[in-house]
C-alpha cells in the first residue's frame, strides 16, 4: 500500500477545555513530531481522551489554538480535518459489511467506487482480513473487529491517526498481538499516530514518545526509556514500570555524588540529583540484588522475605527491610530464597534516581 | 449541504399559493344536514353560475370560526343551523343585514330578522318533542309519555336522556321552553324531578334521540324533525308532541360581515328563501317547516299547526344575559341530580 | 462559509427584489407580479414597488443585503464576517417582524379595502417568506462560523430551522389561545379572573371519592391518562415481546392486528364498542340473558372510554417499544445469563431497565394521547367529563367562553408538563445505548416459559378482541341499519365510491373528493413530519445547546393540547397577516406536521439513545459531513423509528378530526370531517363504509412503506 508522505505534526498552544464549570483540560501545550507514535498515558479522568477528541475536532477548545501540519485547525470541523480515529468501541457501522465499513471514508471523499474498493481491500490485506469482506461486524471476533476499525482509519491515509484505547476490549494475549501489528503498520506506513491508553506496558511497547497526564495536565513527556530512567516525580516513577519509592534526605557537601540518607543507611548516587528540594529515592525492582551474605561494600541492608513468586522468566520478592517494604525482581534466579529467610540487599547505585516529592 | 439547500428551495416554492378570491365565487358554511347542503349548493350553482365553495360545519364550530376570523373573514354566508348562534353572531356584530324583504315570511322567521336588525333571517322551524323507543317501552311494559310532566314519573327511572345546556343549543331551547311554559321556579322544580330519571346529560343535542333509536336509551328530548328522520330510516322511534305545548328553534341564514362576495351572498339569501327552493328540502329527508308562507310543508314534517307551540320569546331568551343566568342556575340546581 | 453565505444572500436578493412580498390573489404561475403593473398593491414584486415609488419599507432590508454581500466579498477575516452575518440577520429578521406586525397596519400600505370599507390586511407572500428564510440561514451560517456547534453549518442550520418552525407554528398559535385564559370580560387582562377559573371546584373537586357527586375534570382526565398510559405500555410491551422474542405462530396476523386500531377513523371504535357492550349490545345481551340480570348502560363512563383508549393507543406503544426491544444488545443479556441469572431475572434486571427510555416514552405518549383524546370520551363518556371535551364545548357549546377554554387548556398543559418532568426524572442521566460500534453477535434470549405464556395469552386475548371489533365494523358497512336492520346491502359503498365509465372515468361517488384530498395532504404531510420529528430528535439527543429542555417541551406542546384548541388557535394565529394560511391546504399540512411531529421526536429519541455516539463520530472523523453521516449511518440504523414516524404521521393525518374540523375549507375537505358529518346526520352506513375503505387504503400504504424502507440489518439471520 502506498502512502503519501502527509504525516503531520500536531501542536497545541495553551489549549484549555471546559465543559460548563468543569475543567477537562488545564492549559496544555504540546508538539508531536511527524511520523512518531505518541502515547497519551494516564489514569482515567486525566484528560487524555479529551485531548484526543480536540485533535479529532470532536470537541472545540475553550481557549488556545490547535495546529495540524502547518495549518491552524482550531475552528475547523472534524469532517474537514485530515485525521482519522479508531474508537474504543470500534464504532463499526453495524448495518454495513466489512468492505463497506472500510471503504466508507473513501466513498464519502468522492473516490471512484472501483478505486475505493481496491484500496479498502488493500487495507484489509494489511490487517490480514482478506476473505471477510462480505461479513457484518457482528460476525467477527473482537480482534477482527479491532483490525477492521484500524483498516477503516488508515485507508484514508490521514495526516494523523488517533487511537482511543484501541485494545481495551481485547484479552491480554490478543492485545499484545494487535498492538504489535499496529506498531508495525505505523512504522511501515510512517504516519503520525496519537494513541490513548491507561496501560503503561502497552504505552512502553508501542510508543516513540509518551506523554503522561494527570489531573488534566501533562506531567512528563519523553521516550519510554527517559521516563523509566529519569522520572520527574513519584507519580511517574510509580506509573511507568514498578518502583520502590522511599523517603530520604540529601547529605550536603559532597561533590562527586549525591549522598542520601535513609534512616541510618547512606547511599551515594548520581550527582545530578543534588539540588532536589524534597527528595524521594526511586529503586527499580531489578536494580536490587539479593544474597545470603553481606557484600564487601560495607552496606549492610538486611531483610526478611515476605513473599516470593516464581513466574518462569523471573522471580518476584517482597522483602521487609528497615527502609520499608522493597519489591525485587530477580531475573538471574541463581538462588531461591524461601519465605521468611534472611537476605542481604545490594543496589545497582548508578541506576537509582531521586525524584521531587 | 447542496441537497439540503435545494430541498429548502423547493419547499419555499410550495408555499406560494393563497386563497383564491376571484369574482363569481361564494364561500358557504352550511349547518343543515349534509345532503340538503349538497343539493341547495348545486341548485344555486346551476341557476346563477356562481362557483360555490361549500363546507358543512355544525353551528358551534361555525360560530367559533367566524369569531376567530372576524378581522379577516373567509366565509361569505352561513346557511342553516339553529337560530341562537346566528343571533349571537348578530349581537357580536359578526354578520351584516342582507336587505331581504321579509314580508312574505312566516311570523317566526320575520321575528328573527326583527330582533337582529335584519342580520339574520329564519329559514325553517322545528319543534321540540319527546321521542321514545317503542320496542323498549313494550319490553319494559311501561306507559309511553304524553306530556313533559310525565317524564318526572319514577317509573322512568334511568330511562330518560337529555342534552346538557352547557354544550347543546337544543338543550338550552328545552330549558327556555320549560321556563316559558311553567315559570322559572316551577320549571326548575320539574327539571329537578325529571333529573332523577336522567341517565346521562349528553354533550350533543342530537345524541339522546340517536341513542333512543338504537335502543341504548328509552326516552329522549330533542327536535322532532331529527326524530322523524330516524324513524323514516327504520328505527322503532315514536314521536310525541307534549300535551303542555312546546318550544321550537328557528333555523337561520346570515351574511358574514366583511364578506368578499357580498352580491352573490345576497343572491344566495334570496334563492334560499324561495318557496321552490324550500320545497326541495324534503326530497333529501329534511323535514323542518319552511319559512316562506307560500312554501309547501312536507307531509312527514311535524305539523306545526297540530302542535301546541308556545309564543317563543327569542328576544328575551336569545340574549346572552338570560342565557348565562339560566345555565348557571341549571348547573347549580340540576346538573348533579342525575346519576 | 463564504460559499454558503453567497448562496443565501443570492436567495435573499431574488426573494426581495423579484418575488412578490405579499400573498398574491391571482395565480402565482402567470407571473403578472413580475411584469404586470395593473395589479393591486399586493400583487407586486419589490422591483415593481420600487418602480412605483413605494419602496420605503424595503430600504433597511435592501441595505442589509448589500452590506452583507459587500463584506462577504471584501472582508478577509472569517470570524469578523461571521459576526457581521449574525448582526445583520438578527437586525433584518427583527425588522421584518416589526414591519409585519406594526408598520404595515400603521402606514396602511398593506391593506386592501373592499367597496363597503371593510379592511383586509395582507399576508406575507413567497417573497417575504423566502427573505426570512435566507436571513435565518445566514444567521445560522454566521453562528457556525463563530465556532459554535463544532463549526458545523448543517447542524446549526437544522437547529435554527427547527427552532424557527416550532416558534412560528407551535409557540405562536398556542400562546394566542393561552392568552385568552387571562382575558376577562371586556377583553382586558385579568389575573384574578384566571385564578378564579383555574382553581374552580369543577376542575379540581375530589367529591366523587367521598360522595355521589362528580369529581373535577382535571382529576378525571389525570386518572384516565395514567391508567391508559400504564395499560397501553403493558399491552404494547407484551405485543413487542411476543413478536420479537417468542416463536408464536400467528406473529404476522398479530402484527397486522396491532396496527389496525391506529388506522381507524375516530368514532368508529366507539360505535363498535356500543354495539358490543351498549345496553342493547351483543355481549351485554348475551351476558344479561345467561345470567338473568337486567341490562345496564355500564359501558358509558370511565369503563367505556378506557377500553376504547386502550384499543386506540396500544398500537402506538407497540410501535415505540418494538424497535427498543429489538435493539437490546444480546451480549448484555448473555452477560447476565453467564452470571447465573435465569431468563426471568435477566429480563427483569437487565432487559427491562435497558428498555426504560422506550417504556417511558411509550407511557408519555399514551398519557398525552389519552389526555388529549376527544372522540372516545364524546361517544362513550356518559357523565364522565374530561378536560378535552370540556374545552371543546367551551369553544363551540351553547355558552361559550374562550377564557374558560384557555384556562382548561392551561390545566391540561400543567398535567402534561408534570408527566414530562416525572418521565425525565425517572430516566435520569443513565446511559441506555445498546447499539454500539462493536458488532454484536448472538441472539436475544427467549422469555422465561411462564412469562412467555403470560405475554402470549394477553396478546391473544387482546388480538381476538380487536378482531371482533373490526369484524363488527366491516359487517356494519354491508348492512342497511347497523345494529338494527341487518339485511345485506352495497348501497353505502356505491353511494360513496361509485365510478361511472360513461365518457371516460368519472368519480361520481360522494366521498371521492375528500378521499383524494385526504390522501394527497396526508401523503405530503407524512414525510415532512417524519423529517422534522427525527431531525428534532437528532439535535435533542446529539447536540448540546442552551435551553434544550424548554425546547424539547415546546415541541411537545402542540401534541399535548387537544386538537380543538390547536384548531382554533391556528385560526386565531394564521387567519390574519403576517402569516395567512387559512383556507389553504398548507394550513392542514402544517397542523399535521406539528401535531404529529412529537411522536416522531419521542420515537426518534428512544431509538437514537440506543445508538452509541461514537458511530456518528467515527463517520465524521472519516471525513463524512453531518449530512452524509445522518444519511448513511444514522438513518439506516433508525429504520424502525422512521417507519414508525412515517406510518404514524400518515395515519394520524388521515384519522385526526378535532384539529381539522376548524381548518377544513370547501376546497380542502378531509375524510374525517366528511365522516363525522355523516355520523352526526345518523348516516352510519356511509360513515362506516368510508372508514372501511380508509382502513384498507392505509393498510396498503403502510405495507408499501414497509417495502420501501426495508428492514434494519444488524445481525445476520
Amino acid at each position: 500500500m502506498y502512502v503519501k508522505k502527509l504525516n503531520g505534526t500536531v501542536r497545541f498552544e495553551n489549549v484549555v477545555k471546559k465543559f460548563g464549570n468543569f475543567t477537562a483540560l488545564k492549559q496544555m501545550s504540546l508538539t508531536i513530531n511527524p511520523g512518531e507514535l505518541v502515547t497519551l498515558l494516564g489514569p482515567s479522568g486525566c484528560g487524555k481522551t479529551t485531548t484526543l477528541r480536540l485533535v479529532a475536532g470532536l470537541e472545540a477548545p475553550t481557549q488556545g489554538k490547535i495546529f495540524i501540519g502547518d495549518k491552524e485547525v482550531t475552528h475547523l470541523s472534524a469532517t474537514h480535518r485530515n485525521v482519522s480515529m479508531v474508537f474504543q468501541s470500534y464504532a463499526l457501522f453495524p448495518h454495513m459489511t466489512i468492505l463497506e465499513n472500510v471503504s466508507y471514508g473513501l466513498d464519502v471523499a468522492g473516490v471512484a467506487k472501483v478505486e475505493a474498493i481496491e484500496k479498502a481491500r488493500e487495507g484489509l490485506a494489511l490487517v490480514g482480513l482478506i476473505g471477510m469482506e462480505k461479513r457484518l461486524p457482528s460476525e467477527l471476533s473482537g480482534g477482527q473487529q479491532q483490525r477492521v476499525a484500524v483498516a477503516r482509519a488508515i485507508v484514508l491515509e490521514p495526516e494523523v491517526l488517533l487511537l482511543d484505547e484501541p485494545l481495551s476490549n481485547l484479552d491480554a494475549k490478543l492485545r499484545r498481538v494487535v498492538r504489535e501489528e499496529i506498531r508495525q503498520i505505523q512504522q511501515k506506513l510512517g504516519f503520525t499516530a496519537l494513541y490513548v491508553t491507561h496501560d503503561q506496558e502497552e504505552a512502553m511497547a508501542v510508543s516513540d514518545q509518551i506523554i503522561v497526564m494527570k489531573d488534566t495536565e501533562i506531567v512528563q513527556q519523553g521516550t519510554p526509556r527517559d521516563l523509566y530512567d529519569h522520572p520527574n516525580s513519584e507519580f511517574i516513577a510509580n506509573f511507568i514500570g514498578d518502583a520502590n519509592v522511599i523517603d530520604c534526605e540529601i547529605v550536603k557537601g559532597e561533590q562527586q555524588y549525591t549522598s542520601v540518607m535513609i534512616n541510618k543507611i547512606k547511599l551515594e548516587i548520581d550527582p545530578k540529583y543534588k539540588n532536589i528540594a524534597n527528595p524521594k529515592l526511586v529503586i527499580r525492582p531489578q536494580d536490587v540484588a539479593l544474597s545470603n551474605k553481606p557484600n564487601d561494600k560495607n552496606l549492610h541492608i538486611q531483610g526478611v522475605v515476605q513473599y516470593v513468586a516464581y513466574l518462569g522468566s523471573h522471580l518476584e520478592y517482597s522483602i521487609d527491610t528497615e527502609m520499608g517494604e522493597i519489591f525485587v525482581i530477580d531475573r538471574e534466579m541463581k538462588t531461591f530464597f524461601k519465605r521468611s529467610s534472611h537476605v542481604f540487599l545490594d543496589f545497582n547505585l548508578k541506576n537509582l534516581a531521586l525524584v521531587n516529592h | 449541504m447542496n441537497k439540503f439547500k435545494y430541498g429548502v428551495a423547493v419547499a419555499c416554492l410550495l408555499v406560494s399559493s393563497s386563497v383564491a378570491l376571484a369574482d363569481g365565487k361564494l364561500n358557504v358554511v352550511c349547518s343543515t344536514e349534509q345532503s340538503w347542503c349538497d343539493l341547495i349548493t348545486s341548485e344555486f350553482e346551476k341557476e346563477t353560475g356562481v362557483d360555490v365553495s361549500m363546507i358543512r360545519k355544525s353551528t358551534g364550530e361555525t360560530l367559533a370560526q367566524i369569531r376567530a376570523e372576524a378581522k379577516n373573514p373567509k366565509i361569505d354566508i352561513w346557511w342553516g343551523g339553529t337560530g341562537d348562534p346566528h343571533l349571537v353572531a348578530a349581537e357580536e356584530d359578526l354578520t351584516q343585514p342582507s336587505g331581504y324583504d321579509t314580508s312574505k315570511l312566516m311570523g317566526w322567521a320575520r321575528g328573527m330578522a326583527n330582533i337582529s336588525g335584519g342580520k339574520t333571517i329564519g329559514i325553517y322551524a322545528g319543534a321540540l318533542g319527546i321521542g321514545y323507543n317503542a320496542d323498549l317501552i313494550a319490553e319494559k311494559n311501561i306507559p309511553a309519555p304524553k306530556c313533559w310532566k310525565d317524564l318526572a314519573d319514577p317509573v322512568y327511572h334511568g330511562e330518560v336522556q337529555v342534552a346538557s345546556p352547557n354544550s347543546s343549543g337544543t338543550a338550552y331551547t328545552e330549558l327556555a321552553t320549560f321556563v316559558q311554559l311553567f315559570g322559572e321556579d316551577k320549571a326548575f322544580e320539574l327539571l329537578g324531578q325529571i333529573g332523577k330519571n336522567v341517565n346521562q346529560y349528553t354533550k350533543s343535542g342530537s345524541a339522546p334521540s340517536k341513542a333512543t333509536a338504537r335502543g341504548e336509551n328509552t326516552i329522549s328530548i330533542g327536535f322532532m324533525h331529527d326524530m322523524v328522520k330516524l324513524a323514516t330510516s327504520g328505527f322503532p322511534m315514536k314521536i310525541v308532541s307534549p300535551c303542555e305545548g312546546t318550544g321550537y328553534e328557528v333555523g337561520a341564514v346570515s351574511i358574514i360581515k366583511g364578506a368578499r362576495n357580498l352580491e352573490n351572498a345576497k343572491k344566495w339569501v334570496e334563492f334560499g328563501l324561495r318557496p321552490k327552493t324550500q320545497a326541495l328540502a324534503a326530497t333529501v329527508n329534511s323535514f323542518q317547516v319552511p319559512s316562506h308562507s307560500e312554501s309547501t310543508v312536507p307531509p312527514e314534517s311535524p305539523d306545526l299547526a297540530s302542535i301546541k307551540l308556545i309564543d317563543y320569546d327569542f328576544a328575551t331568551y336569545g340574549s346572552s344575559e338570560t342565557r348565562k343566568r339560566l345555565i348557571d342556575r341549571w348547573n347549580k340546581e340540576i346538573k348533579n341530580i342525575a346519576k | 462559509m463564504r460559499r454558503t453565505g453567497y448562496f443565501w444572500l443570492l436567495i435573499g436578493m431574488v426573494a426581495l427584489f423579484l418575488l412578490p412580498w405579499y400573498a398574491i390573489e391571482t395565480s402565482f404561475w402567470n407571473f403578472s407580479w413580475l411584469f404586470g403593473s395593473k395589479s393591486s398593491f399586493q400583487n407586486k414584486s419589490t422591483f415593481l414597488h420600487i418602480y412605483n415609488n413605494s419602496s420605503v419599507i424595503y430600504a433597511p432590508l435592501i441595505a442589509a443585503l448589500l452590506i452583507a454581500t459587500f463584506f462577504t466579498w471584501r472582508l478577509k477575516n472569517d470570524v469578523s464576517l461571521a459576526k457581521l452575518y449574525v448582526g445583520i440577520s438578527i437586525f433584518s429578521i427583527g425588522y421584518i417582524i416589526i414591519q409585519a406586525f406594526f408598520l404595515d397596519g400603521f402606514i396602511h400600505l398593506a391593506i386592501d379595502q373592499n367597496s363597503d370599507g371593510f379592511k383586509y390586511p395582507l399576508g406575507l407572500g413567497i417573497g417575504g417568506f423566502l427573505t426570512c428564510v435566507s436571513f435565518l440561514f445566514l444567521l445560522t451560517t454566521g453562528v457556525s462560523g463563530l465556532g459554535k456547534g463544532r463549526g458545523d453549518a448543517f447542524i446549526i442550520g437544522i437547529i435554527g430551522a427547527i427552532l424557527a418552525l416550532v416558534l412560528v407554528f407551535v409557540f405562536y398559535p398556542v400562546s394566542q389561545i393561552l392568552v385568552q385564559a387571562f382575558t376577562g370580560e371586556e377583553q382586558r387582562l385579568d389575573i384574578g379572573h384566571f385564578f378564579n377559573n383555574f382553581l374552580g371546584k369543577d376542575i379540581w373537586s375530589l367529591a366523587c371519592l367521598t360522595s355521589s357527586n362528580y369529581c373535577g375534570v382535571a382529576f378525571n382526565s389525570l386518572f384516565l391518562a395514567v391508567m391508559t398510559g400504564l395499560g397501553t405500555t403493558i399491552l404494547g410491551l407484551a405485543f413487542a415481546l411476543v413478536i420479537t422474542r417468542t416463536n408464536f405462530r400467528g406473529k404476522k396476523i398479530l402484527h397486522i392486528l396491532t396496527v389496525v386500531p391506529i388506522i381507524t377513523p375516530p368514532f368508529v371504535i366507539g360505535l363498535a364498542l356500543i354495539l358490543l357492550f351498549g345496553r342493547t349490545g351483543i355481549i351485554t345481551d348475551f351476558v344479561a340473558d345467561t345470567l338473568d340480570i337486567s341490562k345496564t348502560r355500564w359501558v358509558y363512563g370511565f369503563t367505556g372510554v378506557y377500553i376504547a383508549q386502550l384499543l386506540s393507543f396500544t398500537p402506538i406503544a407497540f410501535l415505540v417499544l418494538v424497535g427498543v426491544v429489538e435493539g437490546i444488545s444480546p451480549s448484555m443479556e448473555e452477560a447476565s445469563q453467564t452470571l447465573n441469572a435465569n431468563a426471568w431475572t435477566t429480563f427483569k434486571k437487565v432487559s427491562l431497565p435497558l428498555m426504560r427510555p422506550g417504556l417511558a416514552n411509550a407511557f408519555l405518549i399514551g398519557f398525552i394521547e389519552s389526555i388529549a383524546d376527544f372522540g372516545n370520551p364524546l361517544i362513550l363518556g356518559g357523565n364522565f367529563s374530561v378536560l378535552s371535551t370540556d374545552i371543546y364545548y367551551s369553544i363551540i357549546g351553547s355558552s361559550t367562553s374562550t377564557s374558560k377554554a384557555g384556562t382548561l387548556a392551561i390545566v391540561l398543559l400543567c398535567l402534561t408538563l408534570s408527566a414530562f418532568v416525572i418521565q425525565r426524572a425517572w430516566l435520569g442521566k443513565k446511559s441506555y445505548s445498546t447499539i454500539t460500534g462493536k458488532g454484536d453477535s448472538g441472539k436475544n434470549i427467549e422469555l422465561s416459559p411462564k412469562f412467555s405464556i403470560a405475554c402470549q395469552s394477553i396478546t391473544v386475548i387482546w388480538a381476538t378482541f380487536t378482531f371482533v371489533v373490526y369484524s363488527m365494523i366491516l359487517f356494519g358497512s354491508f348492512v342497511k341499519l347497523w345494529g338494527y336492520d341487518n339485511s345485506f346491502t352495497m348501497d353505502h359503498y356505491t353511494r360513496s365510491f361509485a365510478i361511472s365509465f360513461e365518457n371516460g372515468i368519472n368519480f361520481v361517488g360522494v366521498a371521492w373528493d375528500s378521499y383524494f384530498t385526504t390522501l394527497i395532504i396526508s401523503g405530503i404531510a407524512a414525510p415532512l413530519t417524519a423529517i422534522v420529528g427525527l431531525a428534532t430528535a437528532y439535535i435533542l439527543v446529539r447536540q448540546r445547546f442552551a435551553f434544550k429542555n424548554s425546547f424539547e417541551f415546546m415541541t411537545m406542546l402542540s401534541f399535548a393540547i387537544p386538537g380543538t384548541v390547536i384548531g382554533v388557535s391556528y385560526i386565531m394565529a394564521f387567519n390574519t397577516p403576517p402569516i395567512e394560511l387559512t383556507g389553504t391546504a398548507i394550513i392542514l399540512i402544517v397542523v399535521f406536521i406539528f401535531r404529529n411531529m412529537p411522536v416522531g421526536v419521542r420515537g426518534g429519541i428512544a431509538a437514537m439513545s440506543q445508538l452509541d455516539k461514537s458511530l456518528d463520530e467515527a463517520s465524521i472523523t472519516l471525513g463524512a459531513n453531518s449530512f452524509t453521516t445522518v444519511r448513511r449511518v444514522i438513518l439506516p440504523l433508525l429504520k424502525p423509528a422512521i417507519l414508525a414516524a412515517l406510518v404514524y404521521s400518515f395515519v394520524r393525518a388521515i384519522t385526526s378530526v378535532s384539529a381539522v374540523i376548524f381548518l377544513v375549507s370547501a376546497e380542502h375537505n378531509m375524510a374525517t370531517s366528511f365522516i363525522v358529518g355523516r355520523v352526526e346526520n345518523g348516516e352510519f352506513g356511509i360513515g362506516i363504509a368510508y372508514s372501511t375503505v380508509l382502513i384498507f387504503t392505509m393498510l396498503a400504504v403502510i405495507l408499501l412503506m414497509q417495502l420501501l424502507i426495508g428492514k434494519r440489518r444488524l445481525r445476520s439471520k
